[in-house]
């Protein structure tokens, strides 16, 4: 096939991992394939995330379809995303898209008895499926437990009640930014800078410490010994 | 869908549906790779419609051919990447622990 020889196969380099945050070099490519790459992070990525929810009680002051809306952007630890189904391709469901296959199931109770403000947070969120459960933002090492809460939905003074129960399925970022596992996803293109070194023996020390400022960014630096 | 002329099977405009700019910069980039290639673009010909027309033109092959060959291409390029960056990923990992254990 004649297209072969002017194929050319990417290379990857990893530069920066953590467990939220990736920094990677794609070399021998087109811009057009690194946008790809990340427009489809962004948009065709599935995750899972609360899509129906059935309110019971709710007394506090964020009326049913305000808190359903923080319900859904409640970010879900979603490996199960690619072998579960979307709802409304699932055949095993009796049309209500509930079956285990294609859904999760969460509840919440929460009810404020003393006089202190009580904080409803993703902590509160009960899931029927333990490997589908409110991203834990905590960190590690434990300094203070204040932080440790979770996000919050709503606050409840006394005698305030919440209970509700929501189900949360498969879905993309094209449909709803919900389903977006990313945060942020940009590309750049890196600059090769080389110095002509023989011009650089022209120059005095002070031209080359004001060369090396002159640039808006620290990029530059002269090693002591060498002078260079 | 094809739009061509059936005397001149080289030249044709194919419209996606349910496509954007994702998939159709990608296999224009790599139908411009292919040497059989003349001309290639894509248009979006309005935003809120799901839809993307590829014009490709070739030097006498049936333009439907290269197209489904550019698409083949891109496949083959988005799997090294994939396999390459599991490989950079093991790498890097493997050679993190190294520094910290030193």
């Amino acid at each position: 096939m004649e297209g072969v020889s002017y194929q050319r196969f990417p290379k990857v380099k990893i530069r920066e991992l953590k467990g939220d945050y990736v920094k990677f070099e794609l070399r021998d490519t087109d811009a057009s394939i690194a946008n790809a790459l990340r427009r489809v992070m962004i948009a065709e990525v599935p995750t899972i995330a609360i899509d129906l929810v059935e309110i019971e009680v709710n007394s506090s002051v964020l009326n049913d379809e305000f808190i359903a809306h923080r319900l859904g952007l409640i970010p879900l630890t979603s490996e199960r995303a690619m072998s579960m189904r979307f709802s409304r391709d699932c055949d095993a469901c009796d049309g209500d898209g509930q079956c285990e296959y294609c859904s999760v199931e969460f509840h919440l109770r929460a009810k404020c008895i003393s006089d202190q403000t009580l904080d409803v947070t993703s902590k509160d969120l009960y899931s029927s499926d333990h490997t589908v459960v409110p991203v834990d933002f905590s960190d590690p090492a434990g300094y203070d437990s204040s932080e440790q809460k979770g996000i919050i939905i709503v606050k409840l003074r006394r005698g305030q009640e919440l209970r509700l129960r929501a189900i949360a399925r498969k879905g993309i970022g094209k449909d709803h930014a919900k389903w977006s596992p990313a945060a942020t996803v940009t590309f750049m293109y890196e600059p090769d800078i080389h110095i002509n070194e023989d011009l650089m023996e022209t120059l005095t020390l002070e031209e080359k410490q004001s060369w090396v400022e002159s640039s808006p960014t620290k990029v530059f630096d002269i090693d002591p010994v060498t002078q260079q | 869908m094809e739009h061509g002329s059936l005397q001149d099977p080289s030249r044709a405009t194919f419209s996606f549906v349910d496509e954007d700019h994702t998939l159709a910069n990608a296999v224009r980039f790599t139908l411009n790779q292919d040497p059989r290639v003349s001309f290639c673009g894509y248009s979006i010909p309005h935003p809120s419609d799901a839809r993307v027309n590829i014009r490709v033109q070739t030097t006498g092959d049936p333009a439907r051919e290269v197209l489904k060959d550019g698409c083949q291409n891109l496949m083959l390029m988005c799997h090294h990447v994939r396999s390459t960056f599991d490989k950079a990923v093991g790498d890097y990992r493997t050679n993190t622990t190294e520094m910290e254990n030193d």
